[in-house]
């Protein structure tokens, strides 16, 4: 007896598909049918029941084997489950948990659950407390975050946001935060490039990727960040922290309008559903900072021509804790990462970081306000007194820091240590093509000399503020 | 009260059959009037059919006639009974007169031919399933002498 006849006899109850449209299919029968329950084709097919009649039941396929009409369906009375366990770290899955990567098939000790599940309430979170390290200077030090943050990383096409998410993974792999990586209908070729880099730089030794192709089942891309989250449950319920990147939502958006014009539901603003803000706030408050682990959720959204104020982007602004725009201005300028200090937002990244680190970031901040000023000031041909050439000066130091290659991964306290340097005018005589050399010596020096690397930690630990840092390196030339 | 053509049904086939039938007379309505239709009357259709629809029609407009008719085929439900054999015309008449005697609404029959089933039926009406076949109860007393097979084959093998 197969699994489809196993259904048919337990549950005891049999429908027929009357109506198909595209990936919805409408079945006769099945008169116990609940919304959101799992549906069994004999053909194999999985569905999940979008709404009920009186008369039909309104599945959304998510397998694009040949539904035809007068397939028999079963009801499984549960909802949507996948398979998880531990064997998925390393390797690229679909969203029903099916290893669609190259290795060998490996079953460990699987447990099915739930891919829509209600969030977690109020009691068992806890306050964001612990920076999240992400390796990328201008984050770090001008929009933090922390384990547990909810934050939109938010662009243009082809702005850098994915390497910057990369980069990201590949720090807090390190670390030893589980990465989980949703690739939300994207190209297959993409898909594979992007699990290359993630083999190729180790990421995946504590990470995994749930990918759908823009070539994929709609009903099957609509459920990868359900199943990502999923996934991030079960690891999080192990205590661990994880780092969750949905990538993107704009696409995920977009599949959901189509599956619900095609259920013929009322369309509203941008033709998207009513309920899409419910749908991605249902997905967003599964993240967040818990008494055992943590997940903090990156979700991507794609903007037009810069403009923020979309309909989809304000609605996951509304619903994150901050977001980082990736400016296309500043990566047109050749600026790496294109990240826009003056449009990004953290609402608690800034909560967790140290009283140094705090007081570093705000008066770091207030500098870039006054060199954007002064840049502008300048650029009207106005003659330039001393403080100004000071400040535009200082300005090109910082721009040269900030910039950095997605390859080059920088520990928060050697950018506290590099900006000290700055702030001290240490390299105030040094021409500017040569700052970039220096500071790639501290960093170089941190990441290789324990004994430096201990000397600047301990510093650091003691300086209860930035001017504390700074008189420290004036005073003690063997730090730079 | 329902049309004796409605009454007579008793499988899904028919119901197939009647609507054909049906249509090729509300086409020839639409072609050439009162004429044409006694023609179809006389060639096309069944006997018992043509009998009926003449009785049924005598002081009544033929299309809404047909429309009615149409309309009430659609609400027809069907209990499917799958078989392990091809039923004879006398036991599709026991079986329809069994089932309607137990429903209060007009059903018809769709018949499934299964010969994997073995034996006995499989019932399925309103999304209900039943499986009442010889196979599922095969299968059944397999699963709990499946472990004492086995033992036994690996004894015979070795």
């Amino acid at each position: 007896m197969d699994d489809f006849e196993k259904l048919l006899e337990t549950v005891g109850e049999v429908g027929v598909v009357e109506e198909i449209m595209h990936s919805i299919v409408y079945v006769s029968g099945l008169p116990l049918a609940r919304p959101y329950e799992a549906i069994f084709f004999e053909n194999g097919n999985i569905g999940q029941v979008l709404s009920l009649t009186k008369e039909r039941v309104e599945v959304l396929i998510l397998d694009n084997n040949n539904i035809r009409v007068g397939t028999r369906a079963a009801r499984t009375n549960d909802m949507l489950q996948v398979p998880i366990s531990n064997e998925l770290i390393g390797r690229m899955i679909d969203p029903l948990g099916r290893v669609i990567d190259d290795g060998p098939i490996k079953k460990g000790e699987e447990h099915m659950s739930a891919v829509d599940t209600q969030p977690h309430g109020i009691i068992g979170r806890k306050k964001i407390e612990t920076a999240m390290e992400t390796g990328v200077s201008i984050a770090d030090i001008i929009v933090p975050l922390a384990k547990g943050q909810r934050e939109l990383v938010i662009g243009d096409r082809k702005t850098g946001k994915t390497e910057f998410l990369l980069q990201i993974m590949e720090n807090q792999s390190k670390l030893g935060t589980v990465c989980i990586y949703a690739v939300i209908g994207q190209r297959k070729e993409d898909i594979k490039r992007r699990y290359e880099f993630m083999k190729e730089k180790g990421i995946l030794k504590n990470g995994l990727v749930v990918a759908t192709s823009s070539s994929d089942e709609s009903g099957l891309i609509f459920f990868t960040p359900f199943t990502a989250m999923t996934i991030a449950e079960f690891f999080r319920d192990q205590g661990k922290d994880v780092l969750l990147i949905l990538d993107d939502m704009t696409t995920h958006a977009r599949i959901y309008r189509e599956i619900s014009l095609l259920a013929r539901r009322f369309p509203g603003r941008n033709a998207y559903p009513g309920d899409i803000f419910y749908l991605h706030s249902r997905i967003i408050e599964r993240a967040g900072n818990f008494r055992k682990g943590s997940i903090t959720a990156l979700p991507v959204a794609e903007t037009i021509m810069g403009d923020l104020s979309g309909y989809l982007q304000t609605n996951l602004m509304a619903m994150t804790d901050g977001h980082i725009f990736f400016d296309i201005d500043l990566y047109n300028s050749g600026k790496r990462p294109a990240v826009s200090p003056f449009l990004s937002v953290t609402r608690v990244g800034h909560q967790a970081q140290t009283p140094l680190l705090r007081d570093v970031s705000r008066q770091v901040l207030s500098f870039l306000v006054s060199y954007e000023r002064m840049k502008q000031f300048v650029h009207f041909g106005a003659e330039a007194g001393d403080t100004i050439r000071g400040i535009i000066e200082l300005g090109k130091k910082v721009d040269i820091f900030f910039d950095q290659t997605t390859d080059e991964l920088i520990p928060i306290n050697a950018n506290l240590i590099v900006l000290a340097a700055i702030w001290s005018g240490m390299w105030n005589e040094t021409p500017m093509q040569n700052v970039d050399t220096e500071i790639e010596k501290i960093v170089l020096n941190y990441n290789t000399d324990a004994e430096y690397k201990k000397k600047i930690d301990k510093t650091i630990a003691v300086s209860n503020n930035f001017s504390d840092l700074i008189n420290i390196i004036r005073t003690d030339s063997s730090l730079i | 009260m329902l049309s004796k053509l409605i009454d007579n049904l008793k499988t899904k086939n028919e119901i197939e059959i009647l609507r054909d039938e049906i249509a090729l007379l509300s086409q020839s309505i639409y072609q050439g009037g009162e004429k044409n239709i006694e023609n179809s009357l006389k060639n096309d259709i069944r006997i018992w059919v043509s009998e009926t629809i003449r009785n049924e029609t005598q002081n009544v407009n033929l299309r809404d006639y047909f429309n009615d008719i149409e309309k009430e085929l659609d609400r027809i439900k069907s209990v499917s009974i799958t078989l392990a054999y091809e039923p004879s015309e006398l036991s599709v008449r026991r079986f329809y007169d069994f089932v309607q005697s137990i429903m209060p609404k007009k059903i018809v029959l769709e018949l499934l031919y299964d010969p994997q089933i073995v034996g006995g039926v499989v019932i399925s009406y309103g999304g209900r399933y039943k499986d009442y076949s010889f196979r599922k109860i095969f299968e059944d007393e397999l699963e709990e002498t499946r472990k004492d097979v086995l033992e036994l084959l690996g004894k015979a093998k070795k």
